[in-house]
């Protein structure tokens, strides 16, 4: 009996310290969120509160986390970059009011002298080399994206950038989120990130690091007018498309991002939401395996693509979402041709390419072969963008329809990666922000500077080492859409649609405007409320 | 009694070394590179490229041995350091800190609410055996355990949020957020312990001494709450117990359909970044927490049922 | 009160009945499911897309213009060869494990159930997942990494019956006559085990089928465009406004089949053995 009422207690004791545990904890928490994105709707009458739905999830305010960065420069507006890439992807102006390249490694950045940080300090040189270190040192993709290798003070507005090797493109660089300007009182005495002390029109007002809840109202001492009604932003991490649709409609957001293609159809009649479709820098492209026999036969390349039916895909399979390609690119980039060819959809094309480069269903059981044996395609995609998945099924059936044999695979991203590294694949449909550093040679760098297909063509590398090494603009541009020429009549790599995506909006919402160089979305300062 | 519980606990870690281990070595041979799944996670496809790969690599120091970074790993987890979580850049132990109150309030609104909706079902299906009210309890339970909670969730989204616009769609805003994870969280368990209650009461109401009971002519209502309740309860327990693991599990999949900021978020969130370190607090946690609710279970069982060993047979 | 007794024994077994029906028609559905589909389920059809349940497409046609009822029909073939296959594998592997471990003892014993233990650390569907996210998706690591889990429910049943049956006296005098430990195995003890294992597994494979959709659902199980049951309702979630019927019609098809063998497996323990009640079922 004594045992028995020995264990009672001690069980009574370890189920009362942790309900205390969770008591105490839950405490803690949720006044974190006090004032909340309930209260602040209603807590009076004059606040206009935009409330933005942000489809990842957010765990820091740090700038030297790319979501967190591309939050606050793009989303929130609390901070701004040294440049701006415009919806043209020229590149205007913003923190810094001009620049020049200095020699081969170094760059000069005059600053605006009439900016000031949300805390009052005024924004110099110091602080800048103070945020790019940080940047540098925090961010494991800064350095690779931009080369920066230091940064010096030279005057109280005046910086100067030494890169890691020789780049016309860092002004370009400079408009990326990981590059935002922060003051040096973001970071506590222990060195950790707490709060983010941009210069943007709008300043952190609370951070909510469970579930990511971000609120900022108007920072008074803005460098330049803005015209908008709202006062006050609230940014909430939904990261399922489905929930942060449902979300707009049931009034809880005002403004999401990438919302589900069917949407484009469902709401348009409804009455408080207003749906509307951007296309995006991004493309959807596929990748031959060029190390395989098949396909060093340029004819099969063709007609592989010959046999797609873009238009289809882009209206029938993604529902609208996203653009039939002119070329390589989005033909809205100023450095896109759009004088290529695309090789539209014609089947009898695509079969007489195949029957000269040997493959006919000479035992005729439906299917394409060659030397006895049948033609088998493994295409491979990843998860992230519905939209892969979706198109990679498309082609399977168009490939059917010739009488292609195909198997699919979706991966997770970084083991397709891993696949198409070991060669172990056809056609692997890949999706990647052609404007991420919104430069001529950026996108083709990427794609067919440094890959790992085993595409190579001399005439396109020398072209778009041109493209990098000049700093005139209407050079850079031309260097560029040659290249695209060549890389587009050689088909390695095609793209079978650009990717869009689906924005939903409360009616409420007015001055919404789309811009296809951020690196996720824009929600500019001018977006008001009616 | 003292000796028992530091003899479980002793198992207890030896269970959680063994996890862990097998979590380890299950994320290195996932397929995929781990600094090209940290940087796509950090900054998307545009990130990933050599000079950012080489960067992350002496980073976090990936090029070693696998089994030297495990080691490195166990001896640091025995000191109770979990290490920092390669996307987030932030101590695990503060990522899951943060987390974990959520995870325990949902898992606690599920079991609450399964408990309060399962006991009186069970005796009443009991009570009423073989007639209506057991066969449409049973059809119940029945039913409710074999539809996917998933699905029942998505359905509840459009019914209640949507249609309704009773509750919210997702995200943790207030105590009404709580409600639609709470309730499809709750499915499978309600089921097995309706169930268990049901034939727990039975086998009660079968045995010899209610009979004696009703002898005496002690009332009806009486013979329900001071005998058989007191002798149907003890084995409801164990099924508690092990229905709040299943919760646990459940909770990964309830919480991301529902944004709800829980640790199931944050694991699969760490899965597709191969965030190690995350990865293993996670998993580490949740099995911890499994382990001490079976542990707690036994012991409470324990004490009711004086005739049963410790570390007996189940079953 | 006196009649609640007798019914306890002597009641008619309804929910076996109908168990015993509506699993046969799934198991004939899966069986002849090239016959039934009027469709090829994989075949695209784009003129066709979104088409609400008629009478040409009785479920309707999905976001490819594929017809639902065939890819329901067919994929009730992925779903049930899944499920069997698993519930084979772990009960063959449990029961024996669990038979050796109960009766030996001693080393073998300790080993085996520590393993048990540390599986059951886990919480099926989180080990599930890990499994499959390191062995990448598709059916087959599906199926491996569910048994890796599965087993162990049989091994318990069969070593606590194991256990209790090693000192009984028809067991003491097989040995007592020279068989060896893999004959008194097979000859006494598995029969013994036969009964509780069925019951058990009948409920199994519906608690499997809900599993692999949870895993396909989160994109680690079958892919697409097999007509898998999860993957149809998570290609299905996006379109839940526009075309409820893509995700509303699999739902059912699990739910229907997860009843049938519930049903079954209920049905079976009230006429196989009363005394095992609830026990096994705490998934």
């Amino acid at each position: 009996m004594k045992k028995r009422m020995i264990s009672i207690l001690i069980t009574a004791a370890i189920c009362a310290s942790i309900l205390a545990a969770c008591g105490s904890e839950t405490k803690e928490t949720t006044s974190g969120v006090e004032g909340g994105p309930e209260t602040g709707v209603e807590n009076s009458a004059d606040e206009k509160v935009l409330r933005i739905a942000f489809p990842d999830v957010l765990t820091t305010v740090d700038v030297a986390n790319v979501t967190s960065a591309t939050m606050l420069k793009e989303v929130a507006g609390v901070c701004e970059t040294l440049v701006h890439a415009d919806e043209d992807f020229t590149l205007q102006p913003n923190l810094a009011t001009e620049w020049a390249m200095t020699g081969d490694n170094t760059w000069e950045f005059k600053l605006r002298d009439d900016v000031t940080f949300h805390d009052g300090t005024h924004m110099d040189a110091e602080a800048v080399k103070w945020s790019m270190e940080w940047e540098l040192k925090n961010n494991s993709a800064f350095a690779g994206s931009t080369f920066i290798e230091s940064v010096e003070v030279i005057d109280d507005l005046t910086v100067q950038f030494t890169t890691s090797r020789k780049t016309t493109d860092l002004p370009a660089a400079l408009s990326y989120v990981g590059t935002v300007v922060v003051a040096p009182s973001s970071v506590d005495d222990s060195g950790n990130f707490v709060k983010a002390v941009g210069t943007g029109y709008f300043k952190q007002d609370a951070f909510d690091e469970v579930s990511g809840t971000f609120e900022c109202s108007v920072y008074d001492g803005y460098w330049q007018p803005v015209e908008t009604n709202v006062t006050r932003r609230i940014v909430r991490c939904i990261t399922d498309a489905g929930a942060r649709s449902l979300a707009v409609q049931n009034g809880e957001i005002d403004i999401a991002s990438d919302v589900p293609f069917s949407d484009l159809e469902t709401l348009a009649g409804s009455e408080n939401v207003q749906v509307s479709k951007f296309n995006t820098a991004r493309t959807y492209f596929y990748e031959y395996n060029m190390k395989k026999d098949i396909f060093q036969d340029e004819r099969v390349r063709k007609a592989l693509i010959y046999a797609i039916n873009k238009e289809e895909i882009v209206n029938d399979v993604l529902l609208g979402v996203g653009g039939v390609p002119k070329g390589i690119l989005m033909d809205d980039m100023p450095w896109a041709n759009i004088d290529v060819d695309t090789y539209d959809y014609d089947s009898d094309k695509a079969q007489s390419l195949l029957e000269e480069a040997g493959y006919t269903d000479s035992d005729k059981d439906g299917y394409l072969d060659k030397d006895g044996e049948k033609l088998t395609l493994k295409l491979i995609t990843f998860t992230k963008r519905p939209g892969c998945q979706l198109i990679l099924q498309a082609t399977q059936g168009y490939y059917a329809n010739i009488g292609i044999d195909t198997s699919v695979e979706i991966l997770e991203w970084s083991a397709m990666n891993e696949l198409i590294q070991n060669g172990d694949f056809d056609m692997a449909l890949n999706s990647a922000a052609s404007a991420y550093i919104p430069t001529p040679a950026y996108y083709m760098d990427t794609y067919y500077g440094d890959n790992d297909i085993g595409y190579v063509n001399e005439s396109v590398n020398v072209l778009l080492d041109e493209c990098r090494a000049t700093t005139v603009m209407e050079e850079k541009y031309q260097y560029s859409k040659e290249a695209q020429a060549l890389a587009q009549e050689d088909a390695a790599i095609f793209t079978p649609a650009l990717y869009g995506a689906v924005f939903a909006l409360s009616k409420d919402v007015e001055n919404f405007r789309y811009n296809a160089a951020a690196h996720d979305f824009i929600v500019p300062y001018e977006t008001s409320l009616k | 009694m003292i000796k028992y519980i530091v003899k479980r606990m002793a198992t207890v870690l030896v269970v959680l070394w063994m996890v862990a281990t097998l979590t380890y070595f299950t994320v290195h041979v996932t397929p995929g590179d781990t600094a090209t799944a940290i940087l796509y996670s950090v900054g998307g496809e545009s990130a990933v490229n050599s000079d950012n790969l080489e960067r992350v690599r002496s980073k976090y120091d990936l090029d070693r041995p696998v089994y030297e970074q495990y080691f490195e790993w166990v001896i640091n987890a025995f000191k109770g350091k979990l290490g920092t979580s390669y996307k987030y850049n932030k101590p695990v132990a503060y990522m899951l800190k943060l987390r974990v109150p959520n995870t325990i309030r949902l898992g606690l609104a599920a079991v609450v609410l399964s408990i309060v909706i399962s006991i009186p079902f069970g005796i009443v299906s009991a009570l009423h055996h073989n007639r209506f009210l057991d066969h449409a309890g049973r059809l119940f339970t029945l039913l409710i355990s074999s539809f996917p909670s998933f699905w029942v969730a998505v359905i509840l989204i459009i019914i209640c949020a949507l249609k309704l616009k009773l509750l919210p769609v997702g995200g943790m805003q207030g105590p009404q957020s709580l409600i639609l994870p709470a309730v499809t969280l709750s499915m499978g368990m309600t089921a097995a312990t309706t169930r268990m209650m049901r034939s727990s009461m039975l086998d009660v109401m079968g045995q010899d001494y209610i009979w004696v009971c009703r002898a005496k002519g002690l009332k009806w209502n009486k013979i329900i709450t001071r005998h058989m309740l007191k002798n149907a309860l003890p084995p409801i327990i164990t099924v508690i117990g092990l229905q709040i693991g299943h919760v646990l599990g459940g909770a990964v999949i309830i919480e991301n359909i529902f944004s709800w900021p829980g640790v199931g978020g944050l694991l699969i969130d760490a899965i597709n970044a191969k965030d190690t370190p995350m990865i293993e607090g996670c998993v580490l946690l949740i099995a911890f927490g499994y382990a001490m609710i079976h542990l707690i279970v036994d012991m409470i069982y324990a004490c009711l049922d004086p005739k049963l060993k410790y570390g007996g047979e189940d079953a | 009160m006196r009649r609640q007794r007798k019914k306890i024994v002597n009641r008619k077994n309804y929910i076996l009945y109908i168990g015993i029906v509506l699993s046969a028609v799934i198991v004939l559905v899966t069986i002849f499911a090239p016959f039934l589909a009027p469709c090829d389920p994989t075949k695209m059809e784009l003129s066709q897309k979104f088409i609400a349940p008629c009478r040409e497409f009785i479920f309707g046609t999905d976001h490819l213009g594929r017809d639902i009822f065939s890819r329901v029909i067919e994929g009730s073939r992925v779903s049930l060869s899944v499920a069997a296959t698993v519930v084979f594998f772990s009960a063959a592997l449990g029961v024996s494990l669990g038979m050796i471990s109960g009766y030996m003892g001693g080393t073998a014993d300790m080993l085996i159930m520590r393993v048990v233990d540390v599986l059951l650390a886990f919480p099926t569907i989180i080990f599930a997942l890990a499994l499959s996210t390191m062995m990448g998706t598709g059916q087959t690591n599906l199926i491996v990494a569910i048994t890796c889990i599965q087993w162990t429910r049989y091994a318990r049943i069969a070593r606590g019956e194991a256990l209790m049956l090693k000192h009984a006296e028809y067991v003491e005098a097989a040995r007592s006559i020279g068989n060896s430990t893999v004959q008194i195995l097979g000859k006494y003890i598995f029969p013994n085990v036969i009964s509780k294992i069925i019951i058990l597994a009948s409920l199994d494979i519906g608690t499997i089928i809900l599993y692999c959709a949870s895993l396909s659902f989160l994109g680690l199980g079958a892919q697409p465009p097999s007509p898998d049951w999860g993957v149809m309702i998570s290609e299905g979630k996006d379109y839940m406004q526009y075309a409820p019927w893509m995700a509303l019609f699999p739902g059912l098809a699990i739910a229907f089949c997860a009843l049938a063998f519930n049903m079954l497996g209920d049905g079976l323990r009230d006429l196989l053995d009363p005394r095992l009640k609830e026990v096994v079922r705490t998934d």
